[in-house]
């Protein structure tokens, strides 16, 4: 080796994949600019009238009505708990069809391509299609919730099915235990913490998007926002959006308190 | 003359990927019999203690375990000879969650029903008995203590706990001290050998440390690349054929690790 | 063989129990609360599917060209909202991680700044915007913007906070000054949770911006709610058919690239 030569400090091929991420990142970035050809909006008019709507919404905040407003995030939030319940419960058995390790592969393949389209469709639209088929209100949001949750939960599970040990499955089976038994006895302890990390994780997410479904004529606390907008009661508007500010907080810090550590590097 | 209760008539094992692990194995074991099957990494000892209660199916031959052939059976009635055959591993395979009392009842599962199975619904009997055979293996104080909490000699004695809690009337072993200290290695196989003699259940222990295998079992088989080359009695055991047992060609010294260097002729 | 009963294991039952009944009853209660009815469910379920099958399906083909422009502006809107959003991110959460945070009322105020524009979903942040900025793709993308900043700075600065100290002290030791720590030891260690969070969160964007034009953020959204309100379902369909596929195509993207840096 020549010593005037520079000595990498990174192996030279994942030096290479790092250059390649970059310079695909930043020409990605670039033609999206480019091609999205936006308009500058951000003049001095602009920013200021911005200014002045958040003032009316949060300087000269409006309580008065209350009292529809927390009926309404009551709304939301019992929409999302119920989805996200009912969603975990049934996700739950099909994952043990979806897992590979302790279902057939064709099974577990097919339920697997078939949750990924469900969960490609974002849950907005699935509630958008709920609504046009059974009208206005907080039902057709549980059931869009639902869609696109129960899917997630399929996925979710079924990895943490698919990282149980095969040893205890083994084990089990050759005392004479059933499948039934074996997953009761030997999949479902290791998986159980996982499993409850997953459901308050969803939790989070689906709070965020009940409070959103509304703008789609969903009910809950969404709908309230959406109407004061669009009536330009900015002070209303405001304290809304305080509301859902603070729900989405509280139950952050409260999953956090609770010390729920959550998987790392989701992909869902 | 004693009762065959396991045959094994030339059984091939090809997996998918074409390794041949087992290519025509033939033996049978009476009631009684605490043997040994030595062997190399790799030799087929896994792939052939599993064909007996067909966690592995073999690609051809025949098992017959107390008169009947297991291939040949359906899902719900190899459960029925699964649970007369009890297993211990190498790693222990506990459910690391749950209690060692836990662990030892789920012997029991294959005498219960799916509903019974999933709530835990053991009978007050099955209990206490399952105390009691902790109480043999010396662990009746650490019954509740959680799986992944003890050392690998007291989860190997879970291990046998749990397979004894299936009243089994044969034992498999697949290098149940493997992963053991030598100290706790003897403690194990004491207790192995000690209570199959007591419940009088016949068993293969896989081994590759080929002294214990001289000092416990009635009658050693040993295997090389998926066939028997040696049947016989523990003192017909010649240095030669240990050789022969552990000594590889040139080409496979250099894929797998070699357990026994003072076997290797010098 | 004693006569009492023998438990298996310390914990009380009791405490399982409890759980599955407070689970059940705030299933009851929130079922209530949202007009859920468990018979109609069972109904509508099959009831929705007929529909999807008989007036969303076939997707229109011939939609594609109209549709196009703004399905691509989607993508965009996702991809400028990530990035942007992660060089943000890193700065914020360099500033808010306790390892690394160079001023404790700093700390403070970004970490609150994070949650507020974590705690408000992007749509929300859309209609807000909206009034002062006007509808289009440059309110959608700040309010991506706002959203990602959010998510990403938690991630980051648990990314942070996570790696091992030890490298740190190492160049600490070695008489390295504030700037120097960061670039040896405390980024290189990071890199790879950096980006698997940031492609995570352009999963999310993705889908985020997909919708986003309900409300007045540009992209495909906006195609999709009025061609469902004016019945032209077919349409519709093949507006969602084509983000499901952008969708599944970014995610097996993410999970390729994923694979590869971990």
């Amino acid at each position: 080796m020549n010593t005037k030569d520079k000595l990498s400090l990174v192996p030279e091929k994942q030096k290479a994949l790092y250059i390649i991420c970059l310079f695909g990142t930043l020409t990605a970035y670039a033609i999206s600019l480019y091609m999205l050809n936006l308009e500058f909006r951000g003049t001095w008019e602009n920013i200021l009238k911005e200014l002045s709507i958040l003032n009316r919404m949060f300087i000269r905040i409006d309580f008065s009505e209350w009292k529809d407003v927390l009926a309404a995030a009551l709304e939301s939030i019992s929409v999302a708990a119920l989805a996200t319940i009912i969603s975990a419960f049934f996700a739950f058995f099909v994952s043990f069809a979806a897992a590979s390790n302790v279902s057939s592969k064709w099974i577990a393949n097919i339920c697997k391509v078939m949750t990924a389209v469900i969960r490609a469709v974002p849950t907005l639209v699935w509630a958008l299609i709920f609504v046009a088929y059974l009208g206005l209100g907080p039902f057709p949001g549980v059931l869009g919730l639902f869609f696109h949750s129960f899917a997630y939960f399929v996925k979710a599970f079924s990895q943490s099915i698919e990282e149980v040990k095969e040893g205890n499955i083994e084990a089990l089976k050759a005392t004479g235990a059933s499948w039934v038994q074996t997953m009761a006895r030997g999949v479902y302890p290791p998986i159980a913490t996982a499993v409850i990390s997953w459901i308050a994780l969803r939790f989070e997410i689906n709070l965020r998007m009940s409070s959103i479904l509304g703008f789609v004529g969903a009910g809950g606390i969404g709908m309230e926002l959406s109407d004061a907008m669009r009536l330009f009661r900015f002070e209303k508007a405001g304290f809304v959006v305080l509301i859902i500010f603070l729900m989405c907080f509280g139950v952050e810090m409260l999953f956090q308190r609770l010390k729920l550590n959550v998987d790392k590097g989701v992909g869902a | 003359m004693m009762r065959s209760i396991l045959s094994v008539k030339d059984v091939k094992k090809t997996y998918r990927n074409g390794t041949h692990a087992l290519r025509g194995v033939s033996f049978d074991i009476h009631e009684g019999e605490f043997v040994a099957i030595i062997g190399s990494s790799g030799s087929g000892k896994s792939t052939l203690l599993r064909c007996i209660n067909q966690l592995v199916k073999q690609t051809q031959g025949s098992v017959i375990f107390k008169g009947t052939a297991v291939e040949k059976l359906k899902n719900s009635e190899m459960k029925k000879i699964r649970r007369e055959i009890g297993m211990i591993f190498q790693h222990y395979n506990l459910i690391d969650r749950l209690t060692v009392i836990q662990n030892v009842l789920h012997g029991r599962l294959g005498y219960m029903n799916d509903f019974q199975g999933i709530f835990d619904l053991y009978s007050n009997e099955d209990r206490w008995n399952a105390y009691h055979i902790l109480e043999r293996v010396g662990l009746e104080n650490e019954i509740y203590k959680r799986a992944d909490q003890l050392s690998g000699g007291q989860k190997q004695r879970v291990g046998i706990a749990r397979a004894l809690a299936q009243n089994p009337s044969f034992m498999l072993a697949d290098e149940p001290i493997a992963s053991l200290d030598p100290v706790t290695s003897s403690v194990i196989m004491e207790y192995l050998y000690r209570i199959c003699r007591e419940d009088k259940i016949s068993a293969i222990v896989s081994l590759h440390q080929v002294d214990f295998a001289l000092k416990y079992a009635t009658r050693i088989i040993g295997i090389k690349q998926g066939l028997i080359i040696f049947d016989g009695k523990p003192k017909e055991l010649t240095d030669s054929v240990i050789d022969q047992i552990y000594v590889k060609g040139k080409d496979e010294l250099a894929k797998t690790e070699l357990i026994m260097p003072e076997a290797i002729a010098i | 063989m004693q006569s009492e009963y023998l438990p298996l294991k310390k914990e009380k039952r009791l405490i399982t129990w409890m759980g599955v009944a407070a689970v059940t009853f705030t299933a009851l209660v929130t079922g209530c609360i949202s007009e859920f009815n468990v018979l109609e469910a069972f109904r509508v379920i099959p009831g929705v599917l007929n529909f999807i099958f008989t007036d969303f399906l076939p997707p229109a083909v011939k939609s594609v060209p109209e549709l196009w422009p703004s399905l691509l502006d989607t993508i965009y809107m996702a991809i400028i909202s990530t990035i942007t959003g992660a060089v943000i991110s890193l700065i914020f959460a360099l500033l808010c991680a306790d390892t690394t945070a160079p001023h404790p009322l700093l700390k403070v105020t970004v970490r609150a700044l994070a949650s507020v524009f974590r705690n408000i979903p992007e749509l929300a942040w859309t209609i807000i915007l909206v009034p002062a900025f006007g509808i289009g793709k440059t309110v959608g993308l700040m309010a991506l913007l706002i959203g990602s900043v959010g998510s990403m700075t938690r991630f980051f600065t648990e990314s942070i906070e996570e790696i091992n100290q030890s490298g740190i002290e190492a160049v600490r030791a070695v008489g390295g000054s504030y700037w120097l720590v960061l670039k040896s030891g405390v980024i290189p260690q990071c890199i790879p949770a950096l980006v698997a969070w940031t492609l995570y969160n352009l999963e999310l964007n993705v889908r985020s911006s997909t919708v986003i034009g309900m409300v007045g953020g540009g992209g495909i959204g906006f195609y999709i709610l009025f061609t469902i309100k004016l019945f032209r379902y077919d349409h519709a369909a093949m507006a969602i058919l084509a983000i499901a596929v952008v969708v599944i195509l970014i995610e097996l993207l993410s999970k390729n690239i994923r694979e590869r840096i971990i």
